[in-house]
């Protein structure tokens, strides 16, 4: 089920647990579009800090201010290197859930509601 | 008047208590209703799960010398604490079952206390099995870590490997095939390192688990035993196999003893082993794009545990009094965290059945409380400042640094976004945000949530800058220098867990993030369970049909032979035919005349 199933159910908070309440709003989407200026912001203000406090163990090159966000470049660039390679090596490495005829991991036979869940075993 | 159980180890009150869980007879929840009584058993079996690690603490913490324990590190390279204890001697073997170093003394406390928070997780689950086992398999791990020679060491290694494939089968009808992949892997690290031993004792003379080193005789045998256990490229996938098939508690109990055992042997016996370093790089890089595609979260958080571990292994390579410390801390950080992100998601699977990142999201609608420890746990698996593994695996990285292996260097940092990636954001971003799968299950029972809260509560604690990380550096055995909270570390630990959110937010917006998808991905274990078990099955066909073949040869041969007989001895054969002397009479003669010459010129 891709996100996009995710949408077709209908969003009922009628049943939230009084906690969750106050935190609605994470799943507002404007919040969720949002989220990306919160982490420019934070790259922003942790890269100027860094002219404040250099790296003590810096990437091994040479390059100028880049070296004093060093650690953000690789953050960067190695998160984008693994989450875009998951596509081709999804076509890849993906087969069928049942591909080893072990039956499909993951799930248990029914979900448990209460404490009495498991049996028994005398 | 506690003297004469400082010779005990801790291991045989845990072992002991696991036995007589199994002894306890206990009776079903059907008979119980109907009598309208409580499980006396079942509450008798949760004292031990609880009660025998603390008692197994306070044997370690009773058996500590004070003059010799002091909360210094000790300035020379080493870890001697005191006397070996619990010495005897079998078939000619000195064994000793309770060496206590500063290097045991940790594992052996975070072992205890993991089984302790392990109890209180499992309090709802009515199973003898689980509880029996949880209690040999940490008696087994204590054990193994406080084994002073390589025999006692063997014996615990693989009472862990028995004791814990339970807990795998535990998980139902479709762990059956991986916890019997898990105990051939297990079993067959164990004959490596008896190998390994055996070879190793020949040539030392004896059999004191010390540093080993792979020059020595047996000593790559045994390297490659705790290699399987620790998950090395390659050896690894009874990890992601085993630990998301078992059950809600079993997987929780087994993320913590196996591997960690398998480090601290590393550990002690091949500090400063420099294969280990590149070893230990590769296995914190390729976990990380495994754990992107599954949609199984324990089985992501599996490749996560592997990725931790390559750290660790990555330390002991590099062996320094940095680089050891940080190890230490690390598992102790480790066991801690990665047991919360375990508990969290058993619990979200335990409500909701399922744990597949597609079937899932929203659910800190109504799992605020699991929602808020995972996301602890995430942030301190990231290294997200005041969040434990910010103080223990930046000792690794920096000692990476400091010696100078600047490639490993940058493949650990990558592996650091990596970890952000799949633990940091992927786990709880699928389970608990993302898009509302509509799911509204109970809160986790509170005996989950109060493990949890334990395990937060340290990951926030032992990572506190005021006295908190200071605890923690205090049992660590190398006189080493080290402060996480600089200015320095924190900007560029902070700007690497902003960039990796940055890119997270951007490919989300542009598309590129790929969605949670249900599908079996390949990994190496394709070529046995797959290609070996195909060659396998191809050897038994033809075996099959040669046997036919054969057995159809066989049958003719027989025939045209008995054909042949009937035809010479049948009462028409030739031999029976009516002749004066007849044929057989004069081939009696011939064979007579034979043994007689033969009697005559052969004495």
């Amino acid at each position: 089920m891709s996100d996009h199933d995710h949408e077709a159910h209908a969003v009922d908070n009628s049943n939230v647990h009084p906690l969750a309440r106050k935190f609605l709003w994470l799943e507002n989407k404007t919040f969720q579009d949002r989220f990306i200026y919160l982490s420019v912001t934070g790259l922003i203000v942790t890269t100027l800090l860094g002219f404040l406090y250099p790296p003590h163990h810096p990437a091994p090159w040479e390059g100028g201010y880049l070296y004093l966000i060093s650690h953000g470049v690789i953050g960067f660039v190695a998160y984008c290197l693994v989450v875009v390679s998951a596509w081709p090596l999804f076509k890849l490495l993906a087969r069928d859930e049942n591909y080893y005829g072990e039956g499909i991991e993951g799930e248990i036979d029914a979900p448990v509601e209460n404490h009495k869940t498991e049996d028994d075993h005398v | 008047m506690f003297d004469m159980f400082q010779n005990i180890s801790p291991a045989f009150v845990l072992i002991f208590a696991g036995i007589l869980s199994a002894l306890v007879p206990s009776k079903s929840n059907a008979v119980l209703n109907a009598a309208g009584k409580n499980d006396i058993s079942h509450l008798l079996r949760k004292i031990l799960i609880i009660g025998a690690p603390i008692v197994a603490a306070l044997f370690i913490f009773n058996a500590i010398d004070p003059g010799t324990f002091r909360n210094v590190p000790s300035p020379t390279p080493g870890y001697d604490m005191g006397p070996l204890r619990g010495q005897f001697s079998v078939a000619g073997l000195d064994l000793t079952t309770f060496r206590l170093d500063r290097l045991s003394l940790i594992w052996g406390f975070i072992f205890c206390l993991a089984g302790v928070i392990n109890g209180i997780f499992g309090l709802h689950e009515r199973c003898k099995i689980t509880d029996s086992t949880a209690l040999l398999y940490t008696g087994a791990g204590v054990g193994a870590v406080f084994a002073g020679d390589l025999i006692t060491l063997f014996l615990f290694w693989e009472l862990t490997a028995i004791s814990s494939v339970f807990l795998v089968w535990r998980g139902g009808e479709t762990s059956y095939a991986s916890g019997m992949r898990y105990l051939a892997m297990h079993v067959l690290s164990g004959v490596l390192l008896l190998s390994g031993a055996v070879m190793y004792g020949r040539y030392a003379g004896n059999y004191d688990f010390n540093h080993i080193g792979i020059d020595v005789p047996g000593g790559k045998l045994m390297l490659l035993a705790m290699g399987i256990k620790a998950g090395f490229p390659l050896l690894h996938n009874w990890i992601q196999d085993a630990y998301p098939k078992s059950s809600v508690t079993g997987t929780v109990i087994l993320s913590v003893f196996t591997t960690k055992l398998a480090i601290y042997a590393l550990a002690r016996g091949y500090a400063g082993t420099e294969s280990l370093i590149y070893i230990g790089a590769v296995m914190t890089a390729f976990p990380v794009f495994f754990a992107v595609l599954e949609n199984d979260l324990r089985k992501v958080l599996s490749y996560s545990l592997n990725n931790q571990l390559g750290f660790m292994v990555c330390g002991i390579g590099i062996g320094s009094g940095l680089a050891m410390n940080g190890v230490m801390a690390q598992v102790v950080i480790h066991i801690l965290m990665k047991g919360l992100l375990f508990m969290s998601m058993g619990a979200v699977l335990h409500r909701t059945g399922t744990i597949k990142a597609s079937e899932l999201g929203g659910l800190f609608k109504s799992m605020p409380l699991t929602a808020l420890f995972c996301l602890i746990g995430a942030g301190s698996i990231s290294a997200f400042p005041l969040l434990g593994a910010f103080v223990s695996k930046s000792m690794i990285i920096a000692a990476v640094f400091e010696e100078h292996h600047m490639i490993t260097f940058m493949v650990l940092l990558f592996a650091s976004a990596g970890v952000m990636e799949h633990s940091g954001i992927k786990v709880p971003y699928f389970t608990f945000f993302s898009h509302d799968s509509g799911k509204r299950p109970k809160e986790a029972p509170w005996n989950m949530l109060m493990a949890m809260g334990i395990s937060a509560f340290l990951c926030i604690a032992l990572a506190f800058p005021f006295g908190g990380y200071q605890m923690l550096f205090s049992l660590l055995p190398n006189a080493v220098e080290y402060h996480p909270y600089t200015g320095n570390h924190v900007v560029q630990q902070l700007q690497l867990l902003f960039a990796a959110m940055f890119a997270f937010a951007l490919l989300k917006r542009i598309g590129l993030y790929p969605p949670e998808r249900r599908a079996q991905i390949l990994d190496f274990d394709w070529t046995y369970r797959r290609l070996g078990l195909g060659v396998l099955k191809w050897f038994n066909v033809m075996g099959a049909r040669l046997e036919t073949y054969i057995g159809r040869v066989v049958k003719r041969s027989s025939k045209r032979a008995g054909n042949q007989l009937y035809q010479m001895f049948s009462p028409a054969g030739s031999f029976s035919q009516d002749t004066p002397s007849g044929m057989a009479s004069l081939l009696t003669a011939a064979i007579l005349a034979i043994a007689l010459g033969l009697a005559y010129f052969v004495r």
